[in-house]
């Protein structure tokens, strides 16, 4: 369980992110809501040590040093991007490697000194790292050059990565950012899938409403970088301070 | 790197048990180096950290002019011992041909199981996305400090083999100049693939024999011909078949 108390981050004099608490259960679905410029992207990018930041993060009760990118990766929680992040001039199978958690026979000296037992701890983790890219539909890509790739299956790939990497929770930053329809529906039922299967914990930053109705338990919403609701779903829809976070001027116009 | 190689070798071989102790004191001194260099210019970014790592080179070869107790500075070394393998001196400039070509040899190999490990794709991964990869699980600055040692002490070992092979020198011969070349013989030869750095070698040692008549247009024959690679053929001789392959897609599609 990640538990995020009084995150606070500041950009010179604007207060992105205003002291906003956060828990995420094991195995729940958030999604974090809000309109652009709200803070979800930088809370998420304040936990994972992306931008210095003050408060505490503790997973599972032990706690995480906040400022330092990737510290939180070792208690199991990963993350994707905005944009895909992906290195193109790597296969789309070697993109899943660098993301399985099993770090050993990895060192120079290992190349260099242990081949042998360095090939068959490869093989095992080529057979992981096609899982992933199964998954998420990717299998006869395996061998393609991720710059190849058209957009939404780089979304897809970043997610196997993520996927190979067996996070206890997985932050998603707006997933669905420019994947058409199709793309969008197939992600929720992967998604879908993954939960339902026991997967990690979901914390999700998305725009798209029907994509969040479809997954999450729960929804927080966030304006000008304080929550100001939280709660199902439906219920968040309907409070009147969420409809004016994001009509605010029409509805007073009206 | 060479520089320090070349003087920490001849040390370490005249104090201690000749050639061979030589060699192993400039790779562990200038892999060291190479370390606490990457480690103190950690937080610049790809062109400063170049810029940084000029500047500590110029300075390196300042502090040898002036320390002549040391390196003898314009005066230079001399009386270096002669490799030697399993008691026969290499006294021919032949024999040491050999031996250099042993060892490098040796580096390719090492080179060749290194780039098909594991640690090479964890390495492309930190240097080209560093944040992505510290939120993956990986520790790129670790996995940099490594690889700037390893490289380092590669030169190390250069430095040495070019003291002992010589048998003697002045700190002339670390000058500016030297840098360009070496330079020059990647770019020539082409960074996409170790065998370029080979290629480059090769031509650039040799063309000035086939030029001689041309030797004092030699600097500008350099500066046109780095020019003109990086302009026209920016993978270098070893990328010839990407960039024709790209000239004829381009020719293809208009």
């Amino acid at each position: 369980m990640l538990d995020a108390r009084d995150i606070r981050v500041r950009f010179g004099g604007v207060v992105a992110v205003d002291s906003v608490s956060l828990s995420i259960a094991d195995g729940e679905v958030l999604g974090l809501v809000g309109p652009n410029g709200s803070g979800k992207s930088t809370f998420i990018n304040a936990v994972t040590g992306l931008v210095p930041a003050t408060g505490t993060v503790t997973v599972d009760g032990r706690p995480v040093p906040l400022g330092r990118p990737g510290a939180i990766a070792s208690s199991g929680v990963l993350r994707t991007f905005q944009t895909p992040q992906v290195h193109d001039e790597l296969t789309c199978l070697e993109n899943v490697l660098l993301g399985l958690p099993d770090r050993s026979l990895r060192s120079i000296g290992v190349a260099w000194l242990r081949r042998r037992a360095l090939l068959r701890a490869e093989r095992r983790r080529w057979s992981e790292a096609l899982d992933a890219l199964e998954f998420v539909g990717l299998a006869d890509a395996s061998q393609s050059h991720a710059g190849e790739l058209s957009y939404g299956e780089r979304r897809r790939l970043e997610l196997a990565r993520a996927y190979a990497g067996r996070p206890t929770t997985l932050l998603l930053d707006e997933p669905a950012a420019g994947l058409n329809q199709v793309e969008t529906t197939g992600l929720v039922t992967l998604l879908k899938d993954w939960r339902d299967r026991g997967g990690p914990a979901l914390m999700v930053v998305e725009h798209k409403i029907d994509f969040l109705e479809e997954l999450c338990h729960r929804l927080v919403v966030l304006e000008l970088g304080k929550v100001i609701a939280s709660g199902e779903p439906a219920a968040v829809w309907a409070d009147p301070k969420v409809a004016n976070a994001y009509l605010g001027a029409v509805v007073v116009d009206a | 790197m060479y520089a320090v190689g070349a003087y920490v070798s001849v040390w370490c071989a005249k104090h201690f048990g000749g050639f061979w102790s030589g060699l192993l004191g400039a790779v562990i001194v200038t892999a060291a180096l190479g370390a606490l260099t990457k480690l103190a210019f950690a937080r610049c970014s790809e062109i400063y950290f170049a810029i940084a790592t000029m500047a500590l080179g110029s300075l390196i070869v300042i502090l040898f002019r002036e320390w002549t107790s040391f390196t003898g500075g314009y005066e230079g070394l001399g009386d270096i011992p002669l490799p030697s393998i399993f008691g026969y001196q290499l006294a021919s400039g032949q024999s040491r041909y050999y031996l250099g070509l042993a060892i490098l040899a040796l580096l390719l190999l090492l080179t060749i199981l290194f780039f098909r490990s594991p640690v090479a794709r964890d390495l492309a991964f930190a240097r080209d996305k560093g944040p992505v990869a510290a939120v993956t699980g990986l520790k790129p600055l670790r996995l940099q400090v490594m690889g700037f040692a390893v490289g380092s002490g590669i030169q190390g070992i250069a430095g040495s083999l070019y003291a002992h092979g010589a048998g003697f020198f002045s700190v002339e011969a670390f000058n500016i100049d030297l840098s360009l070349l070496v330079l020059l013989m990647l770019l020539l030869g082409g960074m996409v693939s170790m065998y370029g750095a080979i290629i480059g070698a090769v031509i650039l040692v040799y063309l000035p024999e086939f030029l001689r008549d041309a030797a004092k247009y030699a600097e500008i024959i350099y500066a046109l011909a780095i020019l003109i690679i990086i302009v026209a053929f920016p993978s270098g001789i070893a990328g010839l078949r990407h960039t024709v392959e790209r000239v004829i897609r381009r020719a293809r599609r208009t």
